[in-house]
């Protein structure tokens, strides 16, 4: 009983925190550097290569946006940038840290500390309300402000009325803009927008791209962002395009 | 403010548990069994336990058959009494005008002081002292109900015992101290007359097959325990029982029935745990997303293996909660039944330890049904996020879940076998259950692997079908576990059922005599004889010496440590008298095994003829000895043969016989038996009856008919426990179908908008649940009879027969029913209109 009482009054920053390795920190001027990263899926027909020798070098700040055909690897990309999926070989060091080196336990760890990501079907936590949705990451970290900071960010995000709100009861426009302030309410340096606005029409399109690249400019946050419509890609500062795994446009190369 | 753990457990509960009604259910009906079991037997316990004094009528009782206290006991037990009361109790004939009526009853003569303890009551409130008194010549009687409600006797009618005449003057409506009766007379329908009056009709003589019973109020200084084991010492041959075990027979009944109840609960636990393994797969799967997305935003596995874990013992927290609710509702509710039905106290009682073991078999069934879905679904990637690809199939977990999901069976199984009454048994319950858990999985296991190699190329409905069964995510393997536990219980049940009917059956032999005749004195013996061979049509009149005796020493050595075999313990056990007789000449109906018969003229010393029994259950061979005390004579016997007999065929038989001397130069009574056409047996009865007060005359259909009532109530029990399991698995199964509404849903309305019929779509999906039920059906018919072997056999003791109609019968009843339920289902799938589906799909 005793331990059962410690299980779950154990905060979840302490749990992690004595559980975290050592997470190896090269010096860099670039948040994001990598170098000759392969993927290969292995399937029944044989070995997929899904990235095959990528290099990309992303100075910190700055805005890089991502384009190509479906199936040039640019999710793939983000996913290993994310430390959500393992590359198959070569170097990805994120922030300083060696993704492919590190536990699930790190990845998480890191993902909490470096990493703000927003998706095209927002993914938000459908059994809790905007308020809560954005003060999850602050929680898992222990911060005992996070109903508060979380406030704030949904007041920049000009949700304030909405607190209160499933993701149910939003619109798509509100559930993004719940998911930037999610994404950004850690103060990640690194955020990764895999087509934000691939859902939502034209006018909110404009509306939450405007909202991500400011929020982004505002936290001094990288934003790497995945899309195609060359209007948003326009916004960026960098531009990469990608095809057959490979990047074919890199600005930095 | 709460742990993070909790406070997201919490949210993520508080708008996510409609799917938990069925694992609320399942969990809390398995618990509800199990409650209501033990909370039923702990008041029956405790309920004998606080009324044990009303229940033996005193704190200390003291009796003996065939002969009163002597005056030095007597004497003796005065001198520790604040009160006394003293009756008579024996088995005889109630006769009345109508000879057709007469019935054999257990009478029970009581003195001024009856009862020390609890109220003797009779309908109407009257006064028992005067409805039993003399008036004229008819002393009163007042009955047992039953008697009345039979139309056997009517108040107010004449009656007759012995030798005087008795007027029905009421009806009893409380004895307090029936249950605690000594052996078998609170199991015949009672009379009860008063001393004065037993004396009267000269029922009681030296000898006669009466029960003297003392009921004893101590004086306050006296220990009652301390009194008993020294009474107990003093007067080994006297029954002597104190307050605290009131009823024996009727505390080990009820631990017994519990115990075989308590399993029926477990497999109940056990089956709702399939639905509960499904539910919480069904809750995870909805919960995929929010397990990636917690990932995303930084939250380790572990954390979110800790959130959904406390969720689930949250809400296994409320499933235990209401199923004890239940449960002792239920007991609540039936106890004034049972206590009405059976006349047993019930005192109710849920202590911490009850409670203690219900929460452990809750938490270890919900904790091990969770953990492998659980587990699984903690698998998520959560880049399955930016791919919408988040879903069900074809998702593992790490082994060590497994290894855990091992320990856990095994401690549920160890506790298990730890708290039953019946370790043997409990241990077989859980090979058998342990057996059927892994045959069901791997017949499931088959039927995926097998329907893999079947294409039906030219039967496309077929084809459908059979791919429903192996495809990612099927519900092949859960669906064959419920129906197949749940089947195997029924069938079970219908075998064990099926065996008692057999049993009442063959209870009632064909050649069986048509009365036993007890307490024949040897002075009666020529004119009894003669008597009864003057009736038309008798035969087969069998008399034999009935001498009651202790055995002593068998081998030289006290007899329980000569015992081997545990079965053979009731031939000496210390608990009362084992009855001996002898021949000059071989028994009928007995089949030598080893040694000869002796010779009909022999008179030396004693020689014994024993059943197999005895000489396997103590290692007895010819040439042995075994020393018995016969009316305080020690009396050793040589084994001279050893002989086989079928006790059922109700002939007069006993275990030890001895060739005539010295017993025949004992005075001692005998017993007999013989057959009656039908036309005369009542007259028959009458005419033993009239000319001999001191016999008594059992009708052998009427002791059936008892046994078999108190069967058919046995019955009615097991059936009853069985439809808790059935419902178990029908909710298991309703939970199955409704998990997979969405998924068939989904394929009938792409079947429907690629131009498959609405027939086609059901036809195909039935054949899927038919091939499931048909294959699941057999094997637990299989299963099923082997369990009702076990308990046939094992607990109860019986021959086991294989009577294969009803376990059929029970097995297609239960596969319509699934089928049903699955036909359901279907057509709810079909109902969903297309666009919501292939929008959102």
């Amino acid at each position: 009983m005793h331990n059962l009482v410690l299980l779950f009054s154990e905060s979840a920053e302490k749990f992690i925190a004595e559980r975290s390795v050592k997470i190896v920190n090269i010096n860099s001027q670039s948040i994001v550097a990598l170098d000759d990263l392969w993927l290969v899926l292995k399937s029944q027909a044989g070995d997929v290569e899904i990235l095959r020798g990528v290099n990309l070098e992303v100075p910190y700040g700055e805005s890089v946006s991502i384009s190509g055909p479906s199936g040039a690897g640019k999710t793939s990309l983000m996913m290993i940038i994310g430390g959500m999926e393992k590359a198959t070989r070569g170097t990805v060091v994120v922030a300083g840290v060696r993704i492919n080196e590190s536990t699930e336990e790190d990845l998480a760890r890191f993902r909490r500390q470096n990493v703000g990501i927003v998706f095209q079907s927002f993914h938000l936590i459908p059994t809790m309300t905007a308020l809560e949705n954005v003060a999850i990451p602050l929680e898992l970290s222990g911060d005992r402000n996070a109903f508060d900071r979380a406030r704030n960010e949904l007041a920049e995000v000009g949700l304030l009325s909405r607190l209160g709100h499933y993701p149910g009861q939003l619109s798509g426009g509100e559930q993004q803009r719940v998911a930037i302030a999610r994404a950004l309410i850690a103060q990640p340096d690194l955020i990764l927008a895999d087509e934000p606005t691939g859902n939502l029409d034209m006018t909110n399109s404009e509306r939450i791209m405007d909202l991500l690249v400011q929020r982004c400019s505002d936290k001094n946050a990288t934003l790497l962002l995945i899309t195609h419509q060359k209007e948003l890609a326009q916004r960026c500062t960098q531009h990469v395009e990608m095809s057959d795994g490979r990047i074919i446009t890199n600005p930095n190369r | 403010m709460l742990p993070t753990v909790l406070r997201i457990a919490y949210r993520d509960l508080r708008r996510g548990h409609r799917g938990f009604w069925i694992f609320l259910s399942c969990l809390a009906l398995g618990v509800a069994a199990i409650t209501a079991v033990m909370t039923m037997s702990a008041s029956l316990v405790n309920g004998i336990a606080r009324d044990g004094r009303i229940l033996l009528g005193g704190e200390i009782a003291i009796g003996q058959q065939f002969h009163d206290l002597t005056d030095e006991q007597r004497l003796q037990i005065e001198a520790y009494a604040e009160t006394i009361t003293r009756f008579v109790e024996m088995r005889t004939l109630l006769r009345s005008e109508d000879v057709r009526r007469s019935v054999l009853i257990s009478l029970k003569a009581i003195d001024d002081n009856y009862p020390i303890y609890g109220e003797f009551d009779v309908r109407d409130g009257a006064n028992v002292s005067d409805l039993i008194g003399r008036d004229g010549d008819t002393w009163g009687a007042v009955v047992d109900p039953v008697l009345i409600e039979s139309g056997r006797v009517s108040v107010g009618e004449q009656v007759f015992f012995g030798n005087a005449t008795f007027t029905v003057s009421g009806v009893i409506e409380n004895e307090p101290d029936r249950i605690g009766s000594t052996g078998s007379f609170g199991f015949w329908p009672r009379v009860i007359i008063s001393d004065e009056a037993v004396k009267d009709a000269g029922l009681v003589v030296e000898g006669s097959r009466s029960y003297f019973d003392y009921r004893i109020k101590l004086k306050e200084t006296i220990d009652p325990h301390a009194l008993r084991a020294r009474l107990s010492e003093q007067f080994p041959h006297l029954d002597v029982r104190d307050f605290t075990n009131a009823s024996p027979n009727l505390a080990e009944v009820i631990e017994r029935i519990g115990v075989l109840l308590a399993l029926a609960g477990l497999t109940t636990l056990l089956i709702g745990g399939v639905g509960v393994s499904n539910a919480i797969r069904a809750y995870m799967d909805t919960r995929l997303s929010t397990i990636a997305i917690l990932k995303c935003v930084g939250a380790p596995q572990r954390l979110v293996f800790r959130i959904y874990l406390a969720q689930i013992l949250l809400l296994s927290g409320v499933g235990i909660a209401l199923g004890m609710t239940v449960g002792i509702a239920a007991t609540l509710m039936s106890g004034t039944i049972v206590e009405n039905l059976y006349s047993v106290p019930i005192a109710f009682s849920f202590s911490f330890s009850i409670a203690a073991i219900i929460i452990t078999y809750g938490m270890l069934t919900a904790i091990l049904f969770s953990l492998w879905p659980l587990a699984c679904a903690l698998n998520t990637m959560p880049s399955a996020l930016f791919r919408n690809a988040v879903n069900a199939e074809k998702r593992t977990a790490s082994w060590l879940y497994g290894v855990i999901s091992a320990l856990l069976a095994v401690v549920l199984a160890v506790i298990v076998i730890m708290t039953a009454y019946e370790t043997r048994f409990a241990i077989w319950f859980v090979i058998c259950v342990s057996a059927a858990w892994v045959a069901f999985r791997l017949v499931g296991l088959i039927i995926t692997l097998t329907s893999k190699k079947f294409g039906f190329r030219h039967l496309p409905v077929l084809r459908l079908a059979v791919a429903n069964l192996h495809r990612p995510g099927s519900a092949t393997s859960d669906i064959v576990l419920a129906i197949g536990l749940g089947l195997s219980v029924l069938v079970a049940t219908a075998m064990v059922s099926a065996n008692m009917d057999e049993q009442i059956n063959h209870l009632i032999p064909h050649n069986a005599p048509t009365f036993f005749f007890l307490g024949i004195q040897s002075e009666q013996l020529n004119e009894f004889e003669n008597l009864v061979n003057a009736a038309d049509g008798v035969s087969d009149l069998n008399i034999l010496p009935y001498i009651p005796g202790r055995i002593t020493q068998i081998k030289g050595m006290n007899p329980l440590d000569a015992l081997v075999d545990e079965d053979s313990r009731w031939l000496v056990d210390d608990d009362g008298e084992r009855i001996f007789s002898y021949t000059a000449n071989p028994l009928e109906g007995s089949e030598m095994i080893k040694g000869d018969w002796w010779d009909p003229e022999y008179s030396g010393p004693p020689l014994l003829s024993i059943h197999r029994d005895v000489a396997e259950g103590f290692d007895v061979d010819i040439g042995d000895t075994i020393t018995m005390n016969i009316l305080g004579r020690e009396i050793s016997g040589t084994v001279h043969n050893v002989r086989d007999l079928e006790w059922r065929s109700m002939r007069l038989n006993f275990a030890i016989m001895l060739s005539p001397y010295p017993l025949n130069t004992i005075p001692h009574s005998s017993v007999g038996t013989v057959r009656a056409p039908p036309e005369v047996d009542f007259e028959l009865q009458e005419n033993v009856a009239s000319n001999y007060t001191n016999i008594t005359v059992i009708r052998i259909k009427d002791a059936l008919d008892r046994v078999s009532n108190l069967m058919a109530q046995a019955r009615t029990v097991a059936s009853s426990i069985s439809v808790v399991t059935v419902l178990a698995g029908i909710l298991v199964l309703a939970g199955i179908v409704i998990s997979e509404n969405r998924r068939r849903a989904y394929e009938s309305v792409l079947l429907k908008t690629i131009g498959a019929s609405r027939r086609y779509v059901l036809t195909a999906f039935s054949f899927e649940y038919l091939l499931q039920g048909v294959i699941t059906a057999t094997v637990a018919v299989l299963f099923g009879t082997v369990a009702s072997w076990a308990v046939v056999s094992g607990l109860m003791g019986w021959d086991w027969h294989l009577i294969p109609l009803p376990a059929l019968n029970t097995a297609i009843l239960g596969l319509v029913i699934s089928l049903v339920l699955g036909m359901l289902g279907i057509l709810r799938a079909l109902r969903h209109r297309p666009l919501t589906y292939l929008r959102n799909g």
